[in-house]
């Protein structure tokens, strides 16, 4: 670390989503943006309130700097790839996918491979990084396919302040739709919008913040609990992320429907979930598409195409537990979330295989029928799929060793 | 119907008032934490 560079967001100002400064700004915003005429006008004002929002996260030269380069480089990328990406070899994408995760690793953890992580010696935090770093990708692989492509536009499109702390991860194709409309989303239903907007203030400010806690991760890590509490804790944890994540982006996604600029749904009922794949395609949407349509469908066409025939079923396998690692390491490169990758990882190969040998040899047996039919298999599906996950994040707060013994408490041990 | 949709509305903003009431009344201004953003 230098001495005398501190940029720990923490330590300074920020604007707050229960904020009145958040408020005011909201309204400025949706009233401004939706007055302005389509073109460089609306593009402006909006550049504006981007602008003017991200500058409570920035604190000093350094990750303006960095944030400038990956927005200028990815602009480049773009373009070039645009007019000429038809000539590059089929590495070249891929080399910049990757050089951009690894940045995304090396800027989470300066920690991470010390002596070649150049973030390790200039630290630099810049609020949602990972969210600029997947726009960044998204915008790189699908340029080609874009109508309209402004740099003002791609600067909105990266630092729109509804979505810039935490996402949702909104696509370019999507965003441009929108944005360079002659008219934004005129047909807006604003009490729906506005009532999304109370909801995701209840959930997160008042839900949330005031059942946290009830939640295991807040307890000492060295104290003792009444098993009761260790159980209400460890079930309690899952649903107040859900309520703090959710109710962040019913705010953003309300707000930014009355901007006209809508984004892309985040959660579709998740704890309605029978299984862990099921519970990943209603979790963090925006996520696993990003990582499905990404990494997922990429390798496996890869290996369809070039993977000897006898090994594509585990070859299949190999990719799910790789893109778990993936999103498990993208929360945190400890050993906790390593745990954590496998352990969905794992979960999802396992339904795979019962899928392909063991579910075709019971299809007309009586236990599948009563599987299929029955609501105390679907309810305990649902069940099962919650607890599984809630005991899985507990490796996101506490260490292997503490969270393996949690969960023998939980057994009785 | 015109009646009918101008009743659902003005229920619909009177539900807008309590939650907006419910936020003020119990929301937490002490302590916040946003997991996410951390990601």
């Amino acid at each position: 670390m230098i001495p005398g560079l501190n940029t720990d967001i923490s330590l300074h100002q920020q604007i707050y989503l229960n904020s009145w400064h958040f408020l005011i700004l909201s309204i400025f915003a949706v009233a401004l943006v939706r007055a302005a005429r389509p073109g460089m006008a609306r593009g402006l004002i909006l550049i504006c309130c981007n602008i003017y929002f991200i500058s409570y996260f920035m604190y000093g030269l350094y990750p303006v700097l960095v944030l400038g380069v990956l927005i200028l480089l990815t602009y480049a990328v773009g373009h070039i790839k645009a007019k000429w990406g038809e000539s590059w070899p089929d590495w070249v994408p891929v080399f910049i996918v990757v050089l951009l995760w690894i940045c995304l690793f090396f800027i989470k953890d300066p920690d991470l491979l010390a002596p070649v992580n150049a973030f390790h010696y200039y630290p630099v935090q810049i609020i949602g990084i990972s969210y600029l770093v997947f726009r960044s990708i998204s915008y790189v692989l699908d340029v080609e396919i874009f109508e309209d492509r402004t740099f003002v536009g791609f600067i909105n499109y990266m630092i729109f302040f509804p979505s810039l702390l935490a996402g949702p991860i909104e696509r370019y194709d999507q965003f441009e739709k929108h944005y360079f409309a002659a008219e934004l989303e005129p047909d807006v239903d604003v009490l729906a919008a506005l009532h999304r907007i109370a909801n995701g203030v209840i959930k997160k400010f008042v839900l949330a913040d005031n059942l946290m806690p009830f939640g295991i991760f807040m307890k000492p890590a060295d104290g003792d609990m009444a098993l009761p509490l260790i159980w209400v804790g460890v079930m309690f944890q899952l649903a107040l992320i859900y309520l703090d994540f959710s109710g962040y982006c019913d705010i953003v996604l309300g707000l930014a429907r009355l901007m006209g600029i809508p984004l892309c749904e985040n959660f579709d009922k998740p704890f309605r979930a029978t299984n862990i794949q099921d519970f990943w395609n209603r979790w963090h949407i925006s996520l696993s598409l990003f990582i499905r349509d990404y990494v997922f469908i990429p390798l496996n066409r890869l290996f369809v195409r070039h993977g000897p025939k006898s090994y594509q079923f585990f070859l299949i396998m190999a990719t799910y537990l790789f893109c778990m690692m993936l999103i498990a390491l993208w929360h945190g490169t400890s050993w906790g979330f390593f745990i954590f990758g496998l352990l969905q990882g794992a979960a999802l190969i396992w339904l795979q295989i019962l899928k392909r040998f063991v579910n075709p040899r019971f299809q007309n047996s009586s236990w599948s029928k009563f599987y299929k039919e029955s609501l105390l298999a679907h309810w305990s599906a649902r069940g099962l799929t919650y607890v599984f996950f809630s005991i899985s994040i507990l490796f996101w707060f506490f260490s292997p060793q503490k969270a393996i013994q949690i969960i023998k408490s939980l057994l009785g041990g | 119907m015109r009646d009918r949709m101008v009743a659902r509305d003005v229920a619909s903003v009177l539900w807008l008032v309590i939650k907006i009431a419910i936020v003020l009344l119990f929301m937490n201004s002490t302590q916040t934490f946003f997991l996410y953003q951390n990601f």
